[in-house]
């Protein structure tokens, strides 16, 4: 469970990751994108607004200066009569809404002689009626003023900084000064009309393109003529502006200045008070400087707001993108974590374990499927397993039963005689084996036999029981070793179709003369005081029904060692398929001097073992010591 | 343990190399089934490079000696290393086998 929810997590969290990078970059992108666009139709837009506002401040001054163009011939018509040219000042100021005042400023003498002359209008602030009167005199010496000055001496129309002309209509204004000749070219007198500030910052009041613009016109040298602001009073210089501006906040304020004062249009860039700012700026035909500067927040405003909505939306959009993929994936997943106990199920031996029922033709459902089937032939392997078992633990049940039947066929009680010490062992390699011996005593007489049937295991062991028996049936009707063993031929021959063979020897000590008769069938000649018996080999049993077994004795005294083996024991193997040899048994034998029967027995058991450095036992193995006594 | 057959013109030539055990006799048995057939006829089992029978392959030379007997035809084992030959010898199997 917990492995399939980290998993949807993950993948989920995997995702989310993805998508943000992409949206970010997306957001990035389109911010910049956007910044640029806004940027540049801004910058477009206002350049627009300052074309027009200057069109159309250029436009009222050139009404201005027509007024003034055109009243000056009246003059020249007129320039002797005071009346008149009091009448064409009053007409300039009142037909024109936005002249303030006009005089008409003679040269000096040159007005009936008199020294200062100049018919003058203006609006009187306190009763908004146009009055008239001589503006010349010693208080108001007009050839030092600016407005009659430049012009006289250039000789060409003027546009004055702004000033305060306290002689004249009050207020604060700029004048528009034209130079009159008479006939011969000469100059007897400048015309003026003047302006107040406060209808050029109407004007300009009215331009608003962003809230925090600001919209100023400046002369050539620099002052205002118009500030929205009250703290930048009317007829203040832009230098001082640029002095009153925090230098550490500031960045390309000269350079926006000078480009300012250059007199050519342009935009630009620029921090003020840690602004940033933005200005586009050009002349007037009159040489006056127009700028409007925009605070970049303003412009922006626009596109932060796209680009805070569409981070919004983007979150809200990856907040239910995640959740729509966790749920999707833990969906998709969820048969995982039924199979995962599905299979633990299994690992616990509960085989009946339900899986989940899957619909979608995918990868899960292959798994399933799989999975099914592993479940099904498990099922199966277990059975089988569980039938092969069962018939195994019976078999070896059975062959356990079988070996303890063999072995309970062979003698335990060692005969507890006083002239002989006999003693044996078999070792078979399986359960049960193909290797006998036997013995009794009849008439004081030893018989004593030892058998070894071809192969091993169960069908070695079915002969072996049957030369057992044949052994003790025959024995019980013969004497002699030649006639026991030729009846065990016969019986053994008859029905033998596997072709077994059974190598078999038997002996007949008699316990009184010590004569030992013996006939052999093929087995392992004996050992009698450490030396090979001389043995004729006959023929094994089971072979030739006919055969003719020869007899033969030997007379042996007290003392006397008489040693049996199969060839379990001397072709016993090493790993290196060395086999213990006839020889090695010879020398144990030889060792066993003194020793009784058992102890003889082991010793050759121990030898032998030692020297297979226990390598499987590959085939049954038999030993028979018997001591005679002297 | 491996089991060669060439069959000439007179006689059937046997090698056979190797041990006959536990392991091996019944590889033995499959290898010289086609000798127990009637028209085996002669057959010669060269012996030089057989190491080593246990009963099992004892058994099985006594049953190929039954077969060529019954088919009237004949068996002689050659070349026989020592112990090999003594196995023979200890059960009277060379009584009935012919070995030269």
């Amino acid at each position: 469970m917990n492995a399939t929810r980290s998993l949807s997590t993950k993948l989920s969290l995997f995702i989310l990751a993805l998508t943000s990078v992409v949206f970010i970059l997306t957001i990035g992108a389109a911010a910049i994108s956007s910044h640029i666009l806004i940027t540049d139709e801004a910058t477009k837009s206002l350049e627009n607004l300052r074309d027009a506002t200057i069109k159309d401040m250029e436009k009222t001054l050139q009404n201005i200066e027509f007024a003034v163009e055109a009243s000056s011939w009246l003059v020249n018509e007129n320039k002797d009569k005071e009346e008149y040219l009091y009448h064409i000042t009053d007409r300039i100021v009142s037909e024109n809404e936005n002249i303030v005042g006009s005089a008409i400023a003679f040269c000096p003498g040159y007005f009936r002689k008199e020294h200062w002359f100049a018919p003058f209008s203006y609006v009187d602030e306190s009763s908004a009626q146009v009055k008239s009167k001589q503006l010349g005199s010693e208080d108001y010496d007009y050839f030092d003023m600016e407005w009659y000055k430049i012009p006289a001496e250039t000789g060409q129309p003027h546009w004055s900084e702004p000033y305060f002309d306290e002689g004249g209509g009050g207020y604060l204004m700029c004048t528009y000064s034209f130079p009159v000749y008479d006939e011969n070219y000469g100059l007897y007198a400048v015309m003026t009309a003047d302006i107040t500030l406060k209808f050029i910052e109407d004007v300009l009041e009215s331009i608003k393109p962003y809230e925090h613009s600001v919209v100023s016109l400046m002369t050539r040298n620099g002052n205002y003529l118009k500030t929205r602001t009250n703290v930048e009073k009317y007829g203040t210089s832009i230098f001082a502006t640029l002095d009153s501006t925090s230098r550490a906040k500031n960045y390309n304020v000269n350079a926006v200045v000078e480009a300012i004062m250059s007199g050519k249009k342009g935009h630009m860039q620029y921090a003020a008070d840690g602004h940033l700012c933005f200005a586009v700026y050009g002349p007037l035909s009159n040489g006056w400087l127009a700028t409007i500067a925009t605070d970049y927040k303003d412009v922006h405003e626009r596109s932060s707001i796209m680009r805070n909505l569409l981070s919004i939306i983007g979150i809200f959009g990856l907040i239910i993108m995640f959740l729509i993929s966790f749920f999707t994936i833990r969906k998709m997943t969820k048969p995982l974590t039924q199979i995962s106990e599905a299979a633990e199920g299994i690992a616990g031996g509960n085989f009946n374990m339900a899986l989940p029922e899957i619909d979608t033709d995918d990868e899960v459902r292959q798994l399933r499927d799989s999975f099914e089937m592993m479940q099904n032939s498990l099922q199966e392997y277990i059975d089988d397993l569980k039938t092969t078992t069962a018939a195994n633990e019976r078999f070896e049940s059975e062959l356990s039963i079988a070996s303890k039947i063999q072995m309970s066929m062979l003698p335990k009680e060692f005969p507890n005689h006083d002239g002989i010490d006999l003693h044996a062992i078999l070792k078979p390699a399986r359960e049960v084996g193909g290797d006998l011996y036997d013995f009794f005593v009849r008439d004081n007489c030893l018989y004593f036999v030892i058998g070894d049937v071809s192969g091993k295991s169960v069908p070695a062991a079915l002969i072996m029981s049957i030369a057992r028996c044949a052994f003790r049936i025959c024995s019980h009707y013969e004497q002699e070793p030649k006639y026991i063993v030729t009846g065990m031929n016969r019986s053994l021959c008859s029905r033998n179709d596997a072709q077994m063979f059974v190598t078999f020897f038997l002996g007949k000590l008699d316990l009184g003369t010590g004569l030992l008769k013996y006939c052999n069938a093929g087995h392992n000649p004996i050992i009698v005081n450490g030396r090979y018996l001389d043995v004729k080999p006959n023929l094994a049993l089971g072979l030739i029904s006919d055969f003719t077994y020869e007899q033969q004795e030997v007379q042996l005294d007290g003392g006397a060692c008489i040693t049996l083996y199969t060839d379990g024991i001397t072709e016993a193997e090493r790993e290196d398929k060395q086999q213990f040899g006839e020889d090695a048994l010879l020398k144990c034998t030889a060792e066993t001097g003194g020793l009784s029967a058992e102890k003889s027995n082991e010793l050759i058991i121990d030898k032998l073992l030692a020297f297979t450095k226990g390598n499987v036992q590959n085939d049954d193995i038999t030993i028979m010591t018997i001591k005679i006594n002297k | 343990m491996e089991v060669s057959i060439n069959k000439t013109e007179d006689k059937t030539l046997v090698k056979v190399n190797g041990r006959i055990d536990t392991t091996t006799a019944e590889s033995f048995n499959e290898a010289i089934a086609p000798l127990m057939a009637p028209e085996a006829g002669a057959i010669e089992i060269d012996c030089s490079e057989l190491d080593y029978t246990s009963s099992q392959g004892l058994r099985i030379f006594l049953m190929l000696q039954k077969a060529v007997s019954a088919n009237k035809g004949s068996l002689v084992l050659t070349n026989m290393q020592a112990p090999v030959k003594e196995v023979f010898d200890i059960t009277g199997f060379s009584s009935i086998i012919k070995i030269i």
